[in-house]
């Protein structure tokens, strides 16, 4: 238990995945399943930089930073991904002033 | 060994991480869900320090709880005024099917990474890999992510296609954001009578 492994960082990383995953079915404010989408980002992220980090030595260098790069791209991806979905919630608040996601069941008014 | 750190900071930074993702399910109150989630984001910056990726952690803290908790909030704000969401009673039939799916889900993934075992894995009792604050001392990691993210050498290739798409679709989504977010087209509120300046 006190020897910390690759494991135990999958274990936090599939935890936190199943935590954003139940916030997205469950929470019904679009804010929040933005929140959720955050959450599921971060544990996808945590994966590659402890798989990076946590290869064998006798692999080939550089690994480490392969890991790390591709948690860089996660969060240029999250960080449009929440700038775009914040535009479309402001947008569906104006037209239909509410964010309530069950509300929003038509493609056109 | 010695630049090893206790085991206690793993567990403190992954319950810091795991328990305000619970709270931000569980809060009616979405700002204080924002700040849950705050302190969830915190704890990631604290295990990627953990796992010896210092630039990512300082990324996380400036992008994240920077720039993205800051984003959100300003969402929160804008659209606060909400009466159909807060009179809403949590449903029953949201929340056991929720909780199930996602109870089975994580289960699921918890007993599948437990029981791999992956080829490539370094032995789970060697403390200098998964617990160094660097992998090379005090240096850090900074300059090892920049080589690869721009230069290319006889070692490896480097990541600059991806690095540049990735700056186009930043700009891009940002631009589409602001599109999107302007408050051109929009109806008029029922109760604004339509001047002669329009919309």
């Amino acid at each position: 238990m006190w020897d910390i492994g690759l494991t135990h960082y999958l274990v936090v990383s599939c935890l936190v995945f199943g935590i954003g995953a139940m916030i997205v079915m469950m929470r019904r404010n679009a804010v929040a399943v933005l929140m959720g989408v955050e959450m599921i980002l971060n544990a996808a992220a945590l994966n590659f930089v402890a798989f990076g980090r946590l290869l064998d030595a006798r692999q080939e260098t550089g690994v480490a930073g392969v890991g790390q790069v591709v948690g860089l791209f996660i969060v240029v991806a999250a960080a449009a991904e929440a700038a775009i979905a914040l535009a479309i919630v402001l947008n569906f608040f104006n037209r239909y002033q509410t964010i309530n996601l069950d509300e929003g069941s038509e493609l056109k008014e | 060994m010695k630049s090893s750190v206790s085991p206690l900071f793993f567990y403190a930074f992954a319950i810091v991480s795991v328990l305000p993702g619970i709270f931000v399910l569980a809060t009616r109150d979405i700002v204080r869900a924002a700040f849950w989630l705050l302190a969830a984001l915190s704890g990631f910056a604290g295990l990627y320090v953990l796992l010896g990726a210092d630039f990512l952690a300082v990324t996380q803290v400036v992008v994240y709880l920077g720039g993205i908790l800051i984003l959100i909030l300003f969402g929160v704000m804008l659209t606060h005024r909400d009466p159909v969401l807060v009179k809403r009673a949590r449903r029953l039939n949201i929340v056991v099917p929720g909780i199930a799916g996602g109870v089975t889900l994580a289960a699921a993934a918890v007993a599948a990474v437990t029981r791999a075992h992956f080829a490539v894995q370094t032995e789970p009792g060697d403390p200098s890999k998964a617990l160094a604050l660097s992998p090379d001392g005090l240096t850090g990691t900074t300059r090892t992510v920049g080589t690869l993210l721009v230069a290319s050498n006889e070692q490896h290739v480097s990541y600059l296609l991806a690095f540049e798409i990735a700056s186009v679709l930043l700009l891009a989504s940002l631009v589409g954001a602001a599109y999107l977010a302007r408050r051109g087209d929009v109806p008029a509120p029922r109760d604004a009578q339509p001047g002669p300046e329009g919309a």
